[in-house]
């Protein structure tokens, strides 16, 4: 290997480093905020609560429908509507929600205005069955389902931390009467002052 | 040292360089005239779509202002919440030599100084409202009161890490009683900060600009209001009582607004606001420095209110950008950073040690020969001018009223008319018909309105007009 090739090399070498240092810079912002991927990960682990909660419910069963009534963001951090029913329209469209369905017989739904929302809005990526339509009718809810998110923020020096705790509370509408709740919680932290 | 003076000045230039764009031209008729369709597809012709672009989030933030104002929400929501987007993102600036600005994708973006991004959280929370979403007022109204840093009067906190007074949020001080407004006016001037650099830099103390501040609670008067009305509207009484409270404390004068807002039914909410915002200059040697020029008076005058013909309510001042774009903890002193960091390299940190020990001894001879140098060492070594990039259709001043409007499900009904006044000004005045308030048992609405201040009928304005548009460059 001639001394040319060495140095072309080394600069190869340089020029990549340069590179990935760009890179890196350019994956230097950070935020504490929920991504898309954070409510898929509270979607799997609500969907999961479900099962065990109705393991005893079996395909023949009644179906339940129930439909998400209302999200309340009760966080630090503005969720516009389309941001707070996204991640409802994957939920109830999720693989483990089918299942829910297939094994035990319950089927969430989104209401009717907000699927249209969704529909309108992410063309393609939301399964109309699960916005309560089946056979061109939508079917009528026996139950309810509210979620509210809350936060706690700690800002300090150096980072700002978020503690994010999703709540889901279903209710059988012909009773009133609860009949399964849960929370889950998610921590993002973000590395710098918080006035940056 | 020298050499090392010559790149950093030539890092500084790089920097602030880009940034010499001309400014963005203002829609100051439109605007003014209350022709906000028109001023919102002006500013929209200006975005610049180029994420490596400083204007960005600018050009964002003055679509998303301007559009709510046409009443457009929907549209609105989109701009805002890009720019919401960005301005969350934090801990970008581990050299905190730079803080108006935001790396996105690589590139330094320019979010405005600590008052405009309060403004534009409080329009994205605005525009939530508006769109009936209650709780995202509340979100919004909660990031706008974000913590601020003071370098007080004197000599405190010099080389000390900076520490927090106050809490997170509300509660300091809730309940406090009548009396003059806590908001701070003005404060310590921007050579006071580059003397006090200057002194800190010479004994060796780490950067005054980084320590020597206090970490306070904001006092954002509309930011509690705001937080306060939405927790009310969302059935947390305990939190709108604090945050209301936090809100009155500051101002005392806004009592009779939260006693309404608490023992009178309401069915809407009118914020209005009205002005232009100040204006972001250029001064002193080489042009170096950066400050805020009011272009509406900080007046007194209160909006006065009636529905179907009646006087329903007056309010006073809730916010005035003015006060807020002078006093230095709503500045993020990005020009300072820059000429300190350029006249510290280049050795002309001597003349302003001079100076602080001439003025700090009553010496003006000496602090005068200090200044001469420092004078002469931005005109000499530092040519770069500081950015005067600003958002331009934030208003001067906004208002809050809660009203009593026919309701959504009144019968037969063609809704209440609304007319605003803003002091006995002419022209300053609009009307609104067919408003209606919420339905019985339904959170109030919202509603949001830039009251113009020429509005076609009142003439006697039009010198006033003729003199903002030539301060705005529009003329």
């Amino acid at each position: 290997m001639n001394a040319r090739v060495i140095s072309s090399l080394l600069m190869s070498v340089l020029l990549l480093g340069g590179v990935v240092g760009g890179v890196g810079c350019a994956s230097t912002p950070r935020s504490s905020r929920l991504q898309v991927e954070d409510f898929q990960e509270i979607a799997g682990a609500m969907s999961a609560s479900l099962s065990r909660e109705f393991a005893q419910r079996g395909p023949s069963d009644e179906p339940w429908v129930v439909s998400i009534q209302r999200v309340t963001n009760l966080s630090g951090d503005v969720l516009t509507v389309g941001e707070q029913w996204y991640p409802m329209g994957k939920l109830v469209s999720s693989r483990s929600m089918q299942e829910l369905w297939d094994a035990h017989r319950v089927m969430v739904v989104i209401p009717a205005e907000r699927q249209r929302l969704l529909l309108t809005r992410s063309p393609g990526e939301f399964d109309e069955r699960f916005g309560g339509v089946q056979g061109g009718e939508r079917t009528r809810p026996t139950h309810v389902l509210n979620a509210t998110l809350r936060s706690v923020t700690r800002g300090g020096f150096e980072a700002r931390t978020d503690l994010y705790v999703a709540e889901f509370e279903m209710t059988e509408l012909a009773s009133g009467t609860p009949v399964w709740n849960d929370r889950f919680e998610l921590k993002r932290q973000a590395l710098g002052a918080v006035w940056d | 040292m020298r050499v090392g003076g010559v790149l950093t000045l030539w890092v500084a230039v790089v920097l602030v360089g880009g940034c010499h764009a001309p400014r963005l031209e203002t829609p100051t008729d439109a605007v003014l005239t209350g022709q906000y369709t028109e001023a919102a597809a002006f500013v929209r012709r200006q975005v610049v779509e180029e994420k490596g672009s400083r204007r960005y989030v600018l050009t964002r933030m003055r679509v998303g202002v301007m559009e709510l104002a046409a009443g457009e929400p929907e549209r609105a929501e989109g701009s805002l919440a890009e720019v919401y987007d960005l301005l969350r993102t934090q801990g970008i600036n581990a050299d905190k030599t730079v803080a108006t600005v935001v790396v996105n994708e690589g590139v330094r973006v320019w979010k405005g100084e600590p008052f405009e991004q309060a403004l534009a959280m409080t329009y994205f929370g605005l525009t939530e409202g508006v769109l009936g979403s209650w709780d995202n007022v509340r979100a919004a109204a909660q990031s706008s009161l974000f913590y601020l840093r003071d370098f007080g009067q004197g000599d405190e906190g010099s080389g000390a890490r900076p520490r927090v007074t106050g809490s997170v949020g509300v509660g300091v001080g809730a309940g406090g009683g009548g009396g003059r407004s806590r908001v701070r006016t003005g404060g310590v001037s921007s050579l006071d900060l580059m003397l006090r650099a200057a002194e800190a830099e010479e004994r060796g103390e780490p950067d005054y600009l980084d320590t020597g501040y206090v970490a306070e609670a904001s006092d954002f008067t509309l930011g509690y209001l705001l937080h306060g009305i939405a927790s009310q509207q969302l059935g947390r009484d305990d939190e709108a009582r604090d945050y209301l409270d936090r809100a009155v404390w500051l101002n005392p004068a806004l009592g009779p607004l939260r006693d309404r807002l608490w023992d009178e039914p309401y069915n809407a909410v009118l914020v209005a606001s009205y002005g232009l915002a100040p204006r972001k200059e250029a001064y002193g040697p080489g042009r170096a420095l950066a400050r805020f020029v009011p272009v509406f008076g900080s007046t007194p005058s209160r909006l006065s209110v009636s529905v179907d013909g009646r006087q329903q309510a007056e309010s006073h001042v809730v916010t005035d950008v003015n006060r807020l774009a002078i006093d230095h903890r709503w500045n993020n002193l990005e020009d300072l950073r820059l000429a300190k960091v350029a006249l510290g390299r280049a050795g002309i940190l001597v003349g302003s040690v001079i100076a602080s020990r001439g003025f700090s001894r009553d010496n003006d001879t000496v602090g005068l020969i200090g200044l001469g140098i420092v004078a002469l060492g931005f005109y000499m070594e530092y040519q770069a001018q500081a950015n005067t990039d600003y958002c331009d259709v934030f208003p001067q001043r906004f208002y809050v009223v809660p009203l009593w409007l026919e309701p959504e499900d009144g019968v037969a009904s063609e809704g209440s008319t609304v007319e605003m006044q803003v002091g006995n000004r002419p022209g300053a005045s609009a009307r609104l018909d067919g408003v209606r308030g919420a339905a019985a048992g339904q959170p109030a609405k919202l509603i949001y309105f830039r009251v113009p201040a020429y509005n076609g009928n009142g003439s006697a304005g039009d010198g006033d007009r003729r003199r903002i548009a030539s301060s705005l460059g529009s003329e």
